[in-house]
């Protein structure tokens, strides 16, 4: 079964090689990774509110592994919607000319920014999904961290674009309960740990139509978020679904609007 | 396949799937698990532990050749080493389960040095849980820290004597404390929790040596199938390694 990957990270400033591992377990599972760079090698203090050329660096060198591995990596565009027009422009640009498939946002802004609004109506033009960061913890938010109901809100602003929310929300429950009823937000499982009947309880709430598979690589090992899915008790179908159909329908609309 | 780090029993928070013995036996089955070392999930909470201990006995008592016990103490909690004793004699208890974070206790305090000095005279293995799910994650009212890792490997460094096994730690815990330990010899640690970074058993084994890393679910709060794929996919490590990792490692410390 083919596998698309919706959460796989380089980091800006590594060479192509630091890539190879994610490259060999691609292969040994035929997937496909799409792929961002958000953080730099060395860690600053405020690496989540990158500079519009920390962008635009991130974006070239997500661009160089496209081109290098076409048939295993697709690409996201980062930006920082703080730099308003740079990063409309930016995302256009990438979307139009360079095959990026995608917008990831961060933290740098919480989701119910207006800046956001704007990259989010430019995806919904180009058809291509905007994923955006949530991860709610018992202790709370993160510093500029968007809610799952600050991207569920986004996303009923927005009933055209398709979104999608990272990690599930953090909190599967949490999450599945929160976007029950946003039909254009997709639940992406990458990051957490393993948690028995957390996919379940996701499919239960949103149906198997609305989650995707990712996995947070290189943090996160590909075979330990794989299992989130087959340790399921969910019938075959819908574990393709999850693994490949479900951002296989959104990618293909994408690409159908080039 | 041994799984050297299970439990049996509900969890206040969510329904688990594989929660109680005939669910998780065709669990294992189906996934080619022999044996499964569990403890009783329920005295993560329960104050009278010893209720827990003989219910996990009875379980263990109907399916011994698939499960082996590790009996839970809290030494926090009065009569704790009269427990004990029904433990060793009437359960016949050989390895002990301990929650120093969820029963509040120092690893190194007053009453668990004793019950080290127990596990020392008697040959016990002790199994430290240091965590059982993402603490992100946690019930607001029931947040629990990880234990640190600095006080698991203190207290290693303090019972050179006693075998340990470390359950539920995730890499960079497991890593640091074998770095802090003064003697490994007696330190095992299981991978349950160890879901990352990319090719993290096999790292791992490189940290540790192949030798001291054990297959282990936390089931039934995690899925086995973690754990397992990342053994059985892990393309750096030889066949013959996985085999140790997967059974025999386990075998040599469980005594079976």
């Amino acid at each position: 079964m083919p596998i698309i990957d919706v959460h796989v990270h380089t980091d800006v400033g590594k060479s192509l090689g630091d890539f190879a591992e994610q490259i060999e377990i691609a292969e040994q599972f035929d997937a496909v990774l799409v792929t961002y760079a958000i953080r730099p090698v060395r860690d600053g203090s405020r690496y989540s509110f990158p500079t519009h050329e920390f962008c635009e660096r991130s974006n070239d060198e997500t661009h160089t592994l496209m081109q290098r591995y076409p048939d295993r990596v697709r690409g996201f565009c980062y930006v920082n919607p703080y730099h308003a027009d740079a990063a409309a422009t930016e995302l256009e640009k990438r979307l139009d000319t360079q095959g990026f498939v995608g917008l990831k946002l961060w933290h740098a802004l919480p989701c119910d920014d207006p800046r956001v609004d704007r990259l989010v109506d430019i995806c919904a033009h180009f058809r291509v999904p905007a994923l955006q960061h949530t991860w709610l913890k018992s202790g709370g938010l993160g510093y500029s961290e968007s809610s799952p109901e600050m991207v569920a809100e986004l996303a009923r602003r927005h009933p055209n674009a398709t979104i999608i929310a990272a990690h599930a929300g953090g909190d599967y429950e949490y999450g599945a309960k929160v976007f029950r009823s946003t039909p254009n937000v997709l639940l992406d499982i990458a990051g957490n740990e393993c948690n028995a009947a957390g996919v379940h309880i996701l499919v239960e709430h949103v149906g198997a139509e609305r989650v995707i598979f990712g996995t947070d690589m290189p943090g996160r090992s590909f075979p330990s978020q794989l299992a989130k899915v087959l340790g399921t008790s969910l019938v075959a179908a819908d574990k393709e679904k999850i693994l490949y159909e479900n951002m296989a329908r959104v990618l293909a609309e994408g690409t159908t609007t080039h | 396949m041994i799984d050297s780090n299970a439990y049996v029993g509900e969890w206040p928070f969510r329904r688990l799937p594989y929660s109680q013995p005939g669910n998780l036996l065709r669990k294992m089955d189906d996934l080619g698990i022999e044996k499964a070392v569990i403890s009783r999930l329920e005295n993560v909470f329960f104050k009278d532990l010893l209720a827990g201990n003989r219910e996990l006995h009875t379980i263990v008592q109907a399916h011994p050749d698939r499960f082996i016990p590790a009996y839970t103490i809290n030494p926090a909690y009065p009569g704790w080493d009269e427990d004990l004793q029904i433990c060793l004699e009437e359960l016949g208890a050989q390895h002990l389960r301990l929650h120093p974070n969820y029963h509040q206790y120092e690893l190194l305090g007053k009453e668990n040095l004793r019950l080290l000095e127990i596990a020392r005279e008697h040959g016990l293995l002790i199994l430290i849980a240091i965590g059982l799910e993402d603490a992100r994650h946690h019930h607001k009212l029931v947040r629990v820290p990880d234990v640190a890792a600095g006080d698991i490997a203190q207290t290693v460094n303090a019972f050179p004597q006693v075998r340990f096994l470390v359950t539920g730690g995730r890499f960079g815990e497991v890593t640091s404390i074998w770095r802090s330990v003064d003697k490994t010899e007696n330190l095992y640690v299981e991978n349950s929790r160890v879901q990352g970074p990319i090719h993290d058993v096999a790292k791992l084994c490189n940290s540790v040596g192949p030798d001291h890393v054990l297959f282990g679910s936390n089931a039934p709060l995690h899925y086995h199938e973690s754990a397992q794929l990342s053994i059985e996919t892990e393309t750096q490590i030889a066949d013959v390694v996985k085999q140790k990792l997967f059974h025999d490692n386990a075998a040599r410390l469980f005594n079976v």
